[in-house]
């Protein structure tokens, strides 16, 4: 058989072919015979493309070969083209392999992942099942099971492989960040905690993590950290989707602190409000969206609402800004254009306040 | 290539089966003459596939090198003492030609040794001549079938049957 570069392949002694031997040595018994066919056989492989080492013990031969030209094996060959993107391919590699040997277990769990990517959960769930079962203490196939499992939308039954998962292996960021997040899912933020909090520290590369950690913050409310947390987010990924959506946690962090003294309204939101209403005044609709879209680009890489001393600047105002301030002209400029969009941050208060003063 | 009971009990009488149960002597019987078929078909395919489609053997290459790993194992002492002697030459002489092949398309003619070393390269060799003396298409896959039991001893054990598509 062969493994990684390298053959053994094991003979009876007994059944070797004396008539290969030379006339003078096809009778030999015991040692005399064990050294005939050894120097035979020794003799046959440099001319066969290479040396090999050549075992003749007690009644068996032995014949190892390194092969440096030894390809990959079909599994590997199959995992390699799908880390290519190649997945029609190496989906096709890894069937083969597992059509060969249904408990190469590697193939089964490699192939189960591509198969949950493609959206063929039923498929990837039934082969991982398989590879639990052959190989119990797999900690990546219990995750990827727990990870079908709720992409299927099965959360509760996504949570016993993932347990699985954290009790084999506590280290292993995949399965707590996983697990954390079933947990979540099922609004067990408490049990989701550690969890979630053990994954932000074994993959702090990972914006999904901090993410699911920052809004699992918020959910116990821990404001402070959840803000940490979103914050991390977005420096990991800054313009993606990730850090779009940590964006919008601080937005709301913010917003749900903004009242929290329990004043009806907050007098520098206020005041701004004011200033935005009176810029606006007798304003094209068109220059109106026009300020107003750029805040809210700039807004989209976060706008820091509780810090004044932090100024920002925009092409189509003149001066430095607060980031409070800047939030109050993009919602009276969303309240003039469409009042049906949500910031995700309430100035209304703040918004028929201005109004109702300047009614008086 | 279908057989019935009388066929592969001739099978058994000419392997030399009869003194096991004959469930399992029809057993192994049977898994001879599928292998008899798939081999000698298989060749048909792979050449043609190594011949219209290079660019699949990469592909090819593993099959080859996963059924070769395959083959060899059944070379190991304890494989070979749980089956009658002739079974064992019968299946090791169509692996012998299979390994002979592989190597050469892999370039390595070291995997064919192990097989010479039991003594199966002459058998080898007329199952392979059969390859070359007989046209490769499909028409003449019943003569190419024919001629390796011939040498194998299993001809009595099946006859061909027609099968229309309609």
């Amino acid at each position: 058989m062969s493994a990684a570069g390298f053959q053994e392949i094991n003979l009876s002694l007994a059944d070797f072919d004396r008539s290969q031997l030379p006339a003078d040595r096809q009778g030999l018994e015991g040692d005399g015979f064990r050294m005939a066919v050894q120097d035979y056989l020794a003799g046959c492989f440099p001319a066969a493309g290479g040396p090999a080492e050549v075992i003749v013990a007690a009644d068996r031969i032995t014949l190892r070969w390194s092969d440096k030209t030894m390809a990959r094996t079909l599994t590997e060959y199959g995992v390699e083209r799908l880390q290519a993107g190649d997945m029609k391919r190496g989906m096709s590699l890894l069937r083969l392999s597992l059509a060969r040997d249904a408990g190469d277990v590697i193939a089964a769990f490699n192939l189960s992942i591509a198969l949950s990517d493609e959206g063929q959960v039923d498929e990837a769930l039934s082969l991982l099942e398989r590879v639990v079962v052959l190989a119990p203490d797999y900690v990546q196939a219990w995750v990827a099971l727990g990870v079908a499992l709720s992409r299927k939308g099965d959360m509760h039954a996504a949570i016993a492989p993932l347990r699985n998962a954290v009790d084999l292996a506590p280290d292993d960021g995949h399965a707590q960040k996983n697990l954390g997040a079933a947990l979540a899912a099922i609004r067990e933020s408490a049990e989701a905690h550690p969890h979630l909090e053990r994954a932000v520290a074994l993959l702090p590369g990972d914006a999904a993590v901090w993410l699911n950690f920052g809004r699992n913050c918020e959910d116990l409310g821990k404001p402070k950290l959840a803000d940490e947390a979103y914050r991390k987010a977005i420096d990991l990924d800054h313009a993606g989707k990730i850090g779009g959506l940590a964006e919008k946690g601080l937005t709301r962090i913010a917003s749900k602190g903004f009242h929290s003294d329990g004043s009806p309204a907050r007098p520098d939101a206020l005041c701004y409000i004011g200033d935005a209403l009176d810029r606006f005044q007798g304003l094209p609709q068109t220059d109106v969206a026009k300020i107003t879209f750029e805040i809210a680009m700039l807004g989209s890489r976060g706008l820091d609402v509780n810090n004044p001393g932090k100024k920002y600047s925009v092409a189509s105002l003149e001066g430095g800004f607060s980031g409070l301030h800047l939030l109050c002209i993009e919602y009276v400029g969303f309240q003039m254009i469409d009042p049906s969009i949500d910031l995700g941050f309430d100035l209304s208060t703040e918004y028929q306040a201005a109004l109702a003063l300047r009614r008086k | 290539m279908v057989a019935t009971g009388e066929e592969t009990d001739a099978g058994v009488k000419s392997l030399g089966l009869t003194d096991l149960s004959i469930d399992f002597a029809r057993h192994l019987v049977s898994s001879l003459a599928l292998q008899l078929r798939s081999v000698t078909v298989g060749f048909r395919v792979d050449g043609w596939i190594r011949y219209v489609y290079p660019g699949l053997w990469p592909e090819q290459e593993q099959v080859l090198r996963s059924q070769l790993d395959e083959n060899q194992r059944a070379l190991a002492p304890e494989t070979r003492s749980k089956f009658p002697k002739s079974v064992v030459d019968v299946n090791s002489a169509m692996n012998a030609a299979f390994a002979h092949k592989a190597a050469s398309w892999l370039s390595d003619p070291r995997i064919f040794l192990p097989y010479a070393a039991l003594g199966y390269k002459p058998v080898a060799m007329q199952l392979l001549d059969c390859l070359d003396r007989i046209a490769p298409d499909p028409l003449h896959d019943r003569e190419l079938v024919t001629r390796w039991a011939e040498i194998l001893g299993l001809t009595p054990a099946f006859h061909f049957a027609h099968h229309d598509l309609t």
